[in-house]
Parts: structure tokens; sequence; C-alpha cells
């Protein structure tokens, strides 16, 4: 599918979004970075410091089985602190394996759907990624992100 | 600003959105971001924007300032802190005449998920990347 930008001027009020329909593999992070359940919060904090994401999809034997966002980490630390004291943050975060964390319920998208479906899905789940799956396996990860660029570069 | 045709900023922003004062608690804040499901509060004095405070904000100085305090309830520890100590200042704001694609722009570009809108030197709403997400979705 080509989408391709609109150049005459729409009146205003029929002002139409004309590129919704355009696939979400065309505007996803194609090979994300990913982490196993038995990896630990550590390495999943100096992932999302360093490389400035929010969410790590998480394979064990090539299958998703997971989704660890900065939100899961900020909320583990806050409940582990409150019952521990006397340790670093790092000390805690390598204390707990990604599993016992990571969000188990997923909600996935096809590389075909549209940029569309995957905006809806985002907003009526309030999730800010989603893993993209096809025959099982992850193909990539769309964001709030990719949808805002989406929606920046493109004329509505 | 929008030209012919595109939409605006205040055409899917949400007008007279709930403010908190510098000097109001922590614990206000979290008792309004989670009984309002709300992720992001502008802070207003005298009716000027001085910053944001978002739950994210909330969250992650928290995992700091429960590590060095003992015997504290999370509530007693939020009651301690006022807004102006965490929220976030100076604030990237947008006009209600700019367009969606300028919004949007703005976000991804700065890392943010709400943009306080500003007519002159007044809040008239708050746009966020959810009002984006259900306008592409409705689309």
């Amino acid at each position: 599918m080509c989408w391709t930008r609109k150049t005459e001027v729409v009146p205003p009020g029929e002002a139409m979004w004309k590129g919704g329909d355009t696939p979400v593999s065309e505007i996803m992070t194609k090979a994300p970075v990913t982490l196993g359940p038995a990896d630990t919060l550590d390495l999943a904090n100096d992932i999302i410091q360093l490389g400035r994401i929010r969410h790590i999809p998480i394979v064990d034997g090539g299958k998703l089985v997971g989704i660890l966002s900065q939100r899961d980490l900020f909320g583990a630390a806050v409940t582990a602190v409150l019952g521990i004291t006397g340790k670093t943050q790092r000390e805690l975060l390598r204390s707990v394996p990604i599993r016992e964390v990571m969000r188990k319920h997923l909600i996935t998208i096809h590389p075909d759907a549209s940029v569309r479906q995957a905006a809806s899905l985002m907003a009526t789940e309030k999730i800010g990624s989603l893993p993209v799956v096809e025959g099982g396996s992850l193909v990539g990860l769309v964001t709030q992100t990719d949808i805002l660029r989406y929606v920046g570069r493109e004329a509505l | 600003m929008a030209r012919d045709g595109e939409i605006t900023v205040r055409e899917i922003m949400m007008s007279h959105p709930v403010t908190l004062g510098p000097d109001d608690t922590l614990e206000t804040a979290n008792d309004l971001i989670t009984l309002g499901r709300i992720r992001h509060v502008p802070i207003l004095e005298n009716g000027r924007l001085v910053g944001i405070l978002s739950q994210r904000q909330l969250l992650g100085p928290c995992v700091g300032i429960m590590l060095g305090v003992k015997g504290k309830t999370k509530k007693a520890l939020l009651k301690s802190f006022r807004v102006k100590e965490l929220m976030c200042s100076p604030v990237f704001t947008i006009s209600p005449e700019a367009t969606l694609k300028e919004a949007a722009r703005l976000m991804a570009e700065k890392r943010i998920g709400c943009l306080p809108v500003v007519d002159g030197s007044q809040l008239v709403g708050l746009i966020t990347v959810t009002d984006i997400l259900r306008h592409v979705a409705e689309s």
C-alpha cells in the first residue's frame, strides 16, 4: 500500500484524514530491543534510560511473552522500596526478574493493520505501545510516538 | 498557523482542564490524578501557567524519596511535598490556532504526552497524546 501526500487545499470544515489507512508496518520500529523474562530490572532500567525508550517486548524462545514499560518499572520500584530499606535502587532492581513485573496480558497488532486501528487500540486500552506480531513472532513495535511522528509528517 | 483545511489544536483540545496551585500537596495531586483518571495537571499561580505535573513525575521521584525515608506511609510522604517541588517548569505550550500536525511534532520531538494550550497568557485548554490518538482513530 502506498500513501501519497495530498497537496491540494481542502476547504475548511471539510478536512479529512487521508492517511489513517497506512499499514502499521510502515511506521513501526522494525527491530525493537527485546529482553528475556529471566533478565533483571536493572538491565531493563539501563536500556530504558540509555536508549530513551519506554517499552521493551519480552521474548522467550522466539515467542513474545510480555511487555515491560517504564511505568511498570516505576511501580515495581515503589512497591519494593516501601517494604525494603537499606538497599540502593540499583541493588533492588537487580533482585527482581522481569517476569515478576512484566505485563502478560498482551494486546498486539498485525503489521497489515492500519495506523487508525493502532491509534484506536492505544486510546481505548490506555497503552503506549503495541507489539507487532505476525504468525506468532514479533516483527516490530509501534508506539504513541510513532503515531505522533506520523501525524506530524502527513497531511490531515 | 493553520492553513485552510488543516485541523487546529482548538478543535480537539480539552477546554477547562483541572488545575492546581504550586503550593498544593502531592497528596491532592495524587488524588486528582487517580480519581480523575488523568495524567497531566497544569499548575497555575495567579492565573498564570507556571508548570505542569504529570503522573510520571509523581512516580519517579517517589522512588528516590522513599529510599531515604523510613516509617512513613506513602500518604504521609505525598502530603509532605508541594507541587512546586516536583512540577516540570518551564513548560512547552502551544497556541489554539496551531495545527494538529505542529502539536504532534512538538510532542514527539520533546517526548512529552501533553501540551497546555495558551492564548496570550491565558490557559485555554490541554491537548494530550490521547486526544491525537482518538482523532486518528475516528478519522
